[in-house]
Parts: C-alpha cells; structure tokens; sequence
C-alpha cells in the first residue's frame, strides 16, 4: 500500500504541469477594437478595408484568420517598433517552424454582417465567441502573437520555407494587431494587441501601410 | 533506499557476534515482572541462577545438655552431671557469641566439680569463666561455689592486660570471648590472662575460631576458608538485607562465588530494572532501565562490560535510521528548490 501510494506521488510530481492560458483582446480593451481591423480602403475611402471581403448577396463577411507566434530569436526588446526592430534587424525574429510551429490559419471564415458600419466589432465579436483556442501550447520562449484577417486561402499560407513560414500577401490583408514581446511562459489572463496606424498618418493608406508592415513582419524589419 | 533497507536490516545490531555464545549467569532479585522472562541476546547465553535456600540451622545441642545436666546436678548425679557438660563445646559457643550457654556451662561444672570433691577442676572451671570475661549465672551454684567462681573473677580483673595480634583476612570482624566485634584485622588487643576464644567473621570466607592461652601465645593467625556456595549466597543475601550494595566489591565476590561462574548479571527489578555486570568477581558495568528492557539492559551491560563489542556508529540501526532521514530531507529539499513544473500556455481569442 505504501509502494502505491509512493509511486503515485512520484508519478504525479513527474507528470506535474502548469497549465495556462491567454485570451488575445483584439484592441486595447473590451470595448475599442484595434486601428489594425478598422482601416479604410484606401481605394474606397468611405468603406471599411474588411469590407472587401464582405458578400451583399449573403450578407456574411468571408475571410481567413491567421494567428502567428514570431520567435524572437532569445531576445526580448521592449514593446517599442524601434526597438523590436533594432532587436529583429539581424534577421534574428522569424516564424521559425521548428521555434513556433504552430500558425493558426482558418479560411472557413464566415461572419454574419448586421451593419456594415460596425463590421470590426461584429467581427471581433464573432472571433471571440468561436476562436477559444487557436495555439494549444505556445514556445517557452520570448514571442510577438500577431493576429492578422486576411483573403489568402490557408493553402497558400501554411507553406514552410527554408524552414519558416510562408510570409502573407500584402495585397490581400484586411487587418493586423500585433503583441508586445512576451514570455508566454510568464503570461496568464488577457494580452492585448494592437497596431500604431495613428504615427503614421491619418489618412487610409497610411493605415493600410502600418497594416502590410505588420502582415508582413518579419519580412520586413519595420514594424 | 539503500539507507532505509541498511536500517532495516541493522535493526537487531550489525555488529559481529561471538562465534560462540557466551555463558553468563543471572541472577534476578527483586519484583520478578519488572525484570520478565530471561531475553535472548545476540552473542550471550543466559541462564539464570536461582539464589539457594538458606541452610538450616543445626540442632541446638547445648541447651538439652545444660537442662539435663542442672536436673542430674539437683538430683545428686554429679558424674552424670559433669558428663553432660563435657558435652557441651565452650569454645563453640563462645564462637557464635553465646555467652550464656558459656557461662552457664562452666558455672555449672564448677557447681557439680565442686560438690563432687574435685575442687581443681571446679577453681579450673571458674578461673576459665573469669578469664573469658562471662558473668556468674545468679542462683545457678550454690554460694560456697560462687566464692570460688568470685575469687577467680577477682584475680582475672586485676591481672595485667597481655596484648594478643590477631592475624588473618585483611577486615575480618574480631571478636573475643564471644563479644561483639572489637576491630579489624589485622589488630592487637589486650586482654586478660588466660584462656580466650578469638573468632573472626567476614563475608566471602567460613568463619574461624581458635581458643588461645595468654601469655604462653602473642600472635594468633586464623586462616579463613573460602566460602562454599551456599555461605556465600547466605551471606550476600544478608549483605542485601542490610541495605548493602548488591554489587559492590564483597557483593560481587560473593555473587561469582555461589553463581559459580566468572559472568554474573545481576538484575534488581522494581519501580526500573536495575543491573550490574560481574566478571571474575569484580564489577564491572552497571546499568538503569525502563520495567521490561531487560534484553537491552543486558546487552548494555555486556558492552560496557568488555564481554561483547560495541557495534561502531556505522553497524548500528539508528545511523541508518538518522542516515536515511537525512537523504530524505536533503534530496526533498533539493527538489523543492530545484523542481520546475512545466508549463504548458493556450492562446485562444
């Protein structure tokens, strides 16, 4: 009796783990969602850029949404673009398969439209509802999560090169929010992400700009 | 582990035991169910000695022979008076301290000498009373005879003291005439002309007397006997009903001499037990334990004894026990510090 039970704390403190979790807020708060999904098209500067993947016919926005993890290579600069590309500068920061093997992509997308005016909240709210996990365990080391709505179709975005990720397609990129770097480890609760269109201008193709930087981080070293 | 399983099996001692068990003889005293049943320890063959029953004592020949010898007196018998009292041992009697039986003894063969017209042997009889010191019996001889008796008494009195060494067993108890001890041998003593009884007593031997003459002897040697197995535990018994110690350098002689046996444990149960070690007669380990710990009372008296050696730190249970402990608390403590659960995160929206 005293052998089983030895064993089965050896066995429990063998098998012990920490489990945590963290809730991506798409925005600063729970009731501003991020610059990141509310450009305007700078084609259409009256429309939301997430509408051009909305369908009048069904009423539905249709979409792909990717969630990476951005390996930072060991470093661990502070939340600042300059400094996250001062550290990422020496192509250290990459969407290293073997680092952050998992990129969460979902093309199946599809988001009942009520008022196309408050297209970013529905869509968050809708993300928040069906997305409870989209990383079932995060590397232990220092990360960016980023966030990005896009019309790439998986097919094209799951794809490894020279062992990293596929970057995305600018061109087709809705919206994107970024984390602070962070040890996941470390991290438990809500982490917000976000994007600052607002240094770089106020019109909608500053925002789209800060929008395709940040899709396509760390292709390019600027965030 | 490997502490635990040394500890375990350490329990009853790791230390090397004697090829040959070795004898010892117990002897229990006191209450019987604090000490218990004799225990088995490793290395020691116990068995215990029962003390022997004290002896009886021998018939009392003395009195019978004054009775008859007074009545044959009263009666006009005078040889059958004189024969009964030739049957009585003066010397004895004065030996074992009975100066009555003395004293009426020789009274009486001056009375029956005196009326038997044999008045040499009956001023011998009274000059042998005064000079051994004992009083004239009132009434037992008539006044004519008491005369002689007094006259001799008188002439011992005033007679010079004649000194007399006494030689034997270094602290023997002297005494003389039948008188409570007077000093230790070796001694001197002054004493009156004529005949003396000097007996000397001491535990572990047979008493000894010898009568003696003064002033034809100065010096008298009284060689005592061992004591017989049987004495010695009368005696030992008797130390212990004074109050004496059980074990002390007489007790413990005497408790090898009737255990006969050069190991003795000694073992005195009461509100503790309490034991002793013997060996060759001489104490050598004492010891005080709980009612009922007889078994590590005698392997503690064995040990400080010389009889068994005392197991080194590493060869007895409790290191491995205190071993064991440590490895425990120092490896729980380096986990404690050291251990880092994993930590496994989600990341939902």
């Amino acid at each position: 009796m005293t052998r089983e039970v030895l064993l089965a704390a050896l066995a429990a403190l063998a098998s012990c783990e920490v489990d945590h979790h963290v809730r991506l807020l798409l925005g600063p708060n729970e009731d501003t969602i991020s610059s990141g999904f509310t450009c305007h098209d700078p084609d259409a500067p009256a429309n939301l850029l997430v509408e051009r993947a909305y369908d009048p016919a069904t009423g539905t926005f249709a979409g792909t949404l990717v969630v990476d993890v951005v390996d930072l290579g060991g470093v661990f600069p502070s939340c600042l673009a300059e400094d996250i590309e001062a550290s990422c500068g020496s192509a250290s920061c990459q969407l290293l398969v073997a680092d952050a093997p998992t990129r969460f992509c979902d093309d199946t997308l599809r988001v009942p439209i009520s008022d196309l005016a408050d297209a970013p909240r529905e869509l968050e709210a809708y993300l928040d509802a069906h997305y409870p996990t989209v990383i079932a365990d995060a590397p232990h080391r220092p990360v960016i999560l980023r966030v990005v709505i896009t019309q790439q179709a998986c097919a094209d975005i799951q794809v490894q090169t020279a062992g990293a990720w596929a970057p995305l397609d600018p061109a087709s990129v809705l919206g994107c929010a970024y984390s602070c770097p962070l040890s996941l480890d470390d991290a438990n609760g809500t982490i917000s992400v976000g994007l600052d269109t607002t240094l770089a201008g106020s019109s909608a193709t500053a925002c789209q700009e800060a929008v395709d930087v940040c899709a396509e981080f760390p292709a390019k070293p600027q965030l | 582990m490997m502490a635990l399983a040394a500890a375990v099996a350490c329990a009853p001692g790791c230390a090397a035991t004697p090829r040959h068990a070795i004898p010892i003889a117990v002897v229990v005293d006191g209450d019987r169910a604090a000490v218990g049943a004799l225990p088995r320890v490793g290395g020691l063959e116990l068995h215990e000695v029962a003390l022997p029953e004290p002896p009886a004592q021998p018939a009392d020949t003395a009195a019978p022979a004054l009775v008859r010898a007074r009545g044959a007196y009263q009666s006009g018998d005078l040889d059958a008076c004189r024969r009964e009292l030739a049957a009585v041992d003066v010397a004895a009697a004065l030996a074992r301290g009975d100066r009555d039986t003395a004293a009426t003894a020789l009274a009486l063969d001056a009375g029956c000498a005196w009326a038997n017209r044999a008045p040499a042997d009956a001023r011998a009889d009274a000059a042998r009373l005064a000079s051994l010191g004992l009083a004239l019996p009132a009434g037992l001889v008539p006044p004519d005879v008491e005369a002689v008796i007094g006259d001799a008494i008188t002439g011992a009195g005033s007679a010079a003291r004649v000194p007399l060494a006494i030689a034997g067993a270094a602290g023997a108890r002297a005494s003389v005439d039948g008188n409570p001890p007077a000093c230790a041998v070796p001694c001197t003593l002054a004493l009156a002309p004529g005949e003396h009884v000097v007996a000397v007593d001491t535990d572990g031997f047979v008493p000894a007397a010898q009568t003696v003459r003064l002033p034809d002897i100065a010096a008298v040697q009284l060689a005592q006997q061992p004591a017989p197995a049987a004495l010695a535990a009368q005696q030992w018994r008797a130390r212990v009903a004074r109050g004496q110690p059980a074990a002390d350098a007489t007790g413990a002689t005497l408790l090898a001499r009737f255990a006969s046996a050069p190991r003795v444990v000694y073992l005195h149960g009461d509100a503790r037990v309490a034991g002793e070690l013997v060996v060759d007669g001489k104490l050598v380990a004492s010891i005080d334990r709980e009612r009922g710990d007889t078994a590590d009372a005698v392997r503690e008296l064995a040990y400080d004894g010389g009889v068994l050696h005392r197991p080194a730190v590493w060869q007895r249970p409790w290191f491995w026990i205190a071993v064991a402990g440590v490895a425990v608390v120092a490896a729980g403590t380096i986990v404690a510090v050291t251990y880092t659960p994993s930590i496994r995160t989600s990341v939902g929206l």
